[in-house]
């Protein structure tokens, strides 16, 4: 046995660098949120896979043609998974609230101010523009679009985005309720919102994603194929006919492209690419572009009543985002910690809806003005 | 939709409710329809009524018997019905939230489903004393557990639901009944 042969059998002992070792931490670190916490564990546990096996030295799985790296290529630089598990997203969602109570998605375009004040802070930290812009689509609280935009914007970027946006989105019960308290009166947590069960006809249903998908994509031609996907699925869910297509999308493709996204998105996570200043400032630019969307939402629902005879509790202006429903939960949860019979549940559930519609759109206007 | 049968004077009517929106019902009586909308309700309790029937709409048959009904069988503690409001026998007037909950407010005499949902779970039973407060069943509604609680401290005459039944908005899921 000469020199080169101990050389080679130890040679993944040698090539461990600290900053491998750090990011192996932090793919733990994931994994224990997803685990321990259950903070968004679909994601967070393949992500943070994803990273761990990255970073291990000499790992095959990035070379040119590892598996990481082919299902980095096959579906991330072309965005072609997040618009999968928009189908997918599109065919769990029940627009029912949203269309029985049509102003919420005034809510829900409020919502998405966070994503456009995080740009202009982005830009503030020395960020250059298409950067500070995928920066602030954290705001839009929405992973898919998060990785859409920042992929074709700011590939580079993608790691820490997508775990600011995805552990932020299960963050939102940590995160909105001290806003929301703050940002609202004692009197105006307890109004009580009417609800008005609407009986929704079928064909209104079946129309509803046909329209949004050509109003959004002749108003906004970057957003048609985030919109185009999210209302494929949920035509095909309130079509009633393709029930075999929908549960596929809803259950098998949303599931096996969110292992495939998840571990991609881990594998950009490689030391010298995340172990940056600009990772801490994305973070914190993310949880300011949630608390920004919050805030947003809470006072345009206080402005609102200002001009609106039927008082709306402003704390379903908050789930005008689209970490669904996780932001409806967390302002029903609000709600009744002041009165316990106040359910504003179905409002809240129609602002958040309105606001998943909304991040989109929010998307493909960022990508509109940037993309050249 | 809700099916009434009522008794009017030895003769048997039967009454469809179909709930359109929270204020607007479909009702139908034999070969007539009428639109009506619920203008308010209140919560008088032991008032007695004399419901009036207006037809807003009236399909079929030009009004006739219809127009003038007045159910013997009416709840108790229903509203009485303001002027020129169309009102049928309910249960309850499903369309607007419980009439009020501060302590030492009128007593509730039934809790109403805040939304569609499933029953999860029922803690209470006939007969229970509960206080104001006190979770008495969980709904789940849109895949969260919603619990709902006595409005006031009393008694449980009766649960109206069974857990795993599925309830619209308005359901009547308890009666109570007044504490000495």
């Amino acid at each position: 046995m000469d020199s080169t042969t101990v050389s080679q059998l130890v040679q993944g002992i040698v090539s461990i660098t600290p900053g491998a070792m750090l990011m192996i931490a932090v793919g733990g670190l994931l994994i224990y949120l997803a685990i321990a916490r259950e903070y968004e564990p679909m994601l967070l546990l393949p992500i943070g896979a994803g990273a761990i096996l990255a970073n291990l030295p000499l790992s095959p799985l990035v070379a040119p043609d590892g598996l990481l790296r082919i299902l980095y290529q096959a579906g991330v630089e072309n965005e072609l998974f997040p618009l999968l598990i928009f189908i997918g997203i599109g065919a769990m969602t029940d627009f029912g609230p949203l269309l029985e109570n049509p102003k919420m998605l005034l809510l829900g375009a409020a919502g998405q101010f966070g994503i456009f004040g995080t740009l202009l802070l982005a830009l503030l930290l020395g960020f250059d523009v298409n950067e500070a812009a995928s920066i602030g689509i954290i705001g839009a609280i929405d992973g898919p679009t998060s990785i859409y935009v920042s992929s074709r914007l700011a590939p580079h970027l993608l790691g820490p985005i997508a775990v600011a946006a995805y552990s932020y989105m299960s963050l939102a019960p940590v995160i909105q309720p001290p806003i929301m308290r703050l940002l609202t009166t004692k009197r105006e947590r307890r109004i009580r919102m009417q609800y008005t069960q609407r009986a929704i006809s079928r064909r209104t249903r079946v129309l509803f994603p046909i329209f949004v998908t050509i109003i959004v994509g002749v108003l906004a031609p970057m957003a048609t194929p985030l919109i185009g996907m999210l209302m494929l699925g949920n035509l095909m869910r309130e079509a009633g006919v393709v029930e075999r297509l929908t549960k596929a999308s809803s259950n098998e493709i949303a599931n096996v492209v969110t292992l495939f996204l998840g571990l991609a998105i881990g594998s950009t996570m490689q030391a010298e690419a995340f172990l940056r200043l600009d990772t801490l400032a994305i973070l914190a630019l993310g949880i300011a572009a949630f608390a920004l969307d919050t805030a947003a939402g809470l006072l345009f629902a206080r402005l609102l009543n200002l001009f609106s005879r039927v008082k709306i509790n402003p704390l379903i202006g908050a789930a005008g985002i689209s970490a669904f429903p996780m932001a409806a939960r967390v302002a029903q949860k609000v709600a009744l910690e002041d009165d316990f019979e106040n359910f504003l549940l179905m409002q809240a559930m129609g602002a958040n809806t309105a606001g998943q519609i909304a991040s989109v759109v929010a998307g493909g206007i960022v990508l509109a003005l940037l993309t050249r | 939709m809700r099916r009434y049968t009522v008794e009017v004077n030895g003769k048997v009517y039967v009454i469809d409710i179909e709930e359109l929106a929270s204020d607007r019902f479909n009702v139908r009586l034999g070969d007539q329809r009428y639109e009506v909308r619920l203008r308010g309700s209140e919560d008088v309790a032991g008032a007695r009524i004399t419901p009036e029937v207006l037809p807003l709409h009236v399909e079929g048959e030009a009004a006739g018997e219809g127009s003038a009904i007045t159910p013997t069988v009416a709840n108790k503690h229903r509203p009485p019905a303001p002027e020129s409001m169309p009102t049928l026998p309910m249960s309850r007037p499903p369309g607007l939230p419980p009439a009020s909950n501060i302590p030492g407010g009128d007593f509730r005499q039934e809790i109403v489903a805040p939304m569609p949902g499933t029953i999860l779970t029922i803690q209470v039973s006939p007969g229970d004393v509960v206080k104001r407060g006190q979770t008495v069943l969980v709904l789940e509604a849109m895949k969260m557990k919603n619990a709902i609680k006595a409005p006031h401290d009393a008694i449980v005459s009766s649960v109206a639901v069974q857990a795993g039944q599925s309830v619209g908005y308005g359901h009547v899921l308890l009666t109570f009944e007044q504490p000495n």
